[in-house]
């Protein structure tokens, strides 16, 4: 399902006569957007927790949206290389939003993962002393690079992005037998939502 | 590599221990590190999987031999004649040289000096008694007692075993897997413990294996050693 038919759809549903009346016709679908990137995180959280439970780091990959050619840039002032990150990232234990980091045309380079802030560790063991492999750690919008003495013309990245970063023509990964759960996540959250007052007495609680 | 090949790298063994941990990249550079310290591991203490190297070496002005960068422990010491080695004879009392001459190191001992080893001591020593050596391990270095042909020694030695080509048996594999299997759980307090005993007893198991494949006579190791004990005498 494109993601433009999937708001539609709720937008349809807050319209039409199954919704609860205090929600009927109320939000627009950039709203509703919004709510639906929340819900969609939240998903693909429990989907990693299963990923690490069940040992199948294939359910993350569904999710996978794959950027080419992302340009190394060098920080003179940290003396590091580093790429911006080409989209906002979904945020995830060990940082497992971002799937793999490779040349664009060899995958089996692929790059090592590496928690910030280890470099003192793992460059006084043997394996950073001998392994020559590129390593990178996330800090921020930026992924810096250790080991990085290549010259490669661009990296493919492979990263599970949020909702917000899917355009209306694409379509949502939302996971089989889920499509109704997420359905109804979102609008529970918007029935959380505080109804705009459109009466004027002064009471902060008034909503009618 | 193919799967043919007789010796596998480690980033085989890396890829080995994920395929059969079914997990992502994650932990790619801890679980190196730990592949890596059983390699050593086994060179040092268990098995000559891919440390044991011979070297030749210069002999210094004042008979010292410096030793390799990644020498841990020595299997002999000598010097080459034709095609064999002849072994040095090992003193612990052979004195080292500390004095300095200009920043330099000099040796107040006679260098090439035939010194023979107490009487006592010649009884059944190994190799050429009239040259001695013994290991400065503070300093690394070999100090050397008589004149040494060509000024070379050859040493047969065990290192570390890691470098950044190291290539281990296929046969060592399974006991590299079961070690990184063990200390992957050994530090971390939500593994309960007999599921690291579990993992501590695969590891003694498979290096058993391991131990066991390596010291298998064959049929004609057998022979020999039967054979060597067997005289032929007069019939009476």
């Amino acid at each position: 399902m494109t993601c433009e038919k999937f708001v539609e759809l709720i937008v349809d549903y807050l319209a039409g006569g199954s919704c609860p009346a205090d929600l009927r016709g109320k939000y627009h679908p950039l709203i509703v957007r919004e709510y639906a990137s929340l819900v969609y995180g939240e998903i693909l959280y429990q989907i990693n927790a299963n990923a690490i439970d069940y040992r199948d780091f294939g359910q993350l990959d569904s999710y996978v949206k794959a950027y080419k050619n992302v340009a190394v840039q060098y920080d003179a002032e940290r003396d590091e290389h580093y790429s911006l990150l080409p989209a906002s990232v979904v945020q995830l234990p060990k940082n497992r939003g971002i799937r793999s980091i490779s040349p664009s045309q060899d995958q089996r380079q692929k790059f090592w993962y590496s928690d910030n802030n280890t470099d003192d560790v793992y460059s006084e063991l043997e394996v950073g002393k001998i392994i020559n492999r590129v390593r990178y750690y996330v800090e921020n919008n930026k992924v810096y690079y250790r080991n990085y003495d290549h010259n490669f013309t661009g990296l493919l990245f492979k990263l599970i992005v949020p909702f917000s970063e899917f355009a209306d023509t694409e379509n949502i990964p939302i996971p089989a037998q889920q499509n109704s759960q997420v359905f109804n996540m979102i609008v529970n959250l918007l029935r959380q939502k505080v109804s705009e007052k459109n009466t004027n007495d002064n009471h902060t609680k008034t909503q009618v | 590599m193919a799967d043919t090949n007789a010796l596998v790298s480690l980033e085989y063994i890396l890829a080995s221990v994920k395929a059969y941990l079914q997990t992502d990249d994650r932990q790619d550079e801890f679980l190196m590190q730990l592949i890596m310290d059983c390699t050593t591991d086994l060179n040092i203490y268990h098995a000559d999987i891919s440390g044991s190297k011979t070297v030749t070496l210069d002999v210094s002005a004042i008979n010292t031999v410096d030793l390799p960068v990644d020498f841990q422990d020595y299997i002999c010491i000598g010097y080459c004649v034709g095609n064999q080695i002849v072994d040095l004879t090992y003193n612990p009392r052979l004195a080292v040289p500390q004095t300095q001459d200009c920043g330099i190191d000099t040796n107040p001992y006679p260098l090439s000096n035939n010194i023979e080893l107490p009487i006592s001591r010649q009884y059944g020593a190994a190799g050429i008694t009239t040259k001695h050596y013994k290991i400065d391990k503070r300093n690394r270095r070999i100090i050397l007692s008589g004149s040494i042909p060509n000024s070379q020694v050859i040493m047969e030695y065990i290192g570390s075993g890691i470098t950044n080509d190291t290539l281990v048996p296929r046969y060592a594999v399974p006991v590299i897997r079961a070690y990184v299997y063990w200390f992957r759980v050994e530090n971390d307090p939500r593994v309960p413990y007999n599921e690291k005993e579990r993992k501590s007893h695969l590891y003694v198991t498979e290096m058993r294996r391991l131990k066991e494949f390596e010291t298998r006579m064959t049929i004609n190791e057998v022979m020999d050693a039967l054979y060597s004990g067997i005289r032929q005498t007069i019939k009476r």
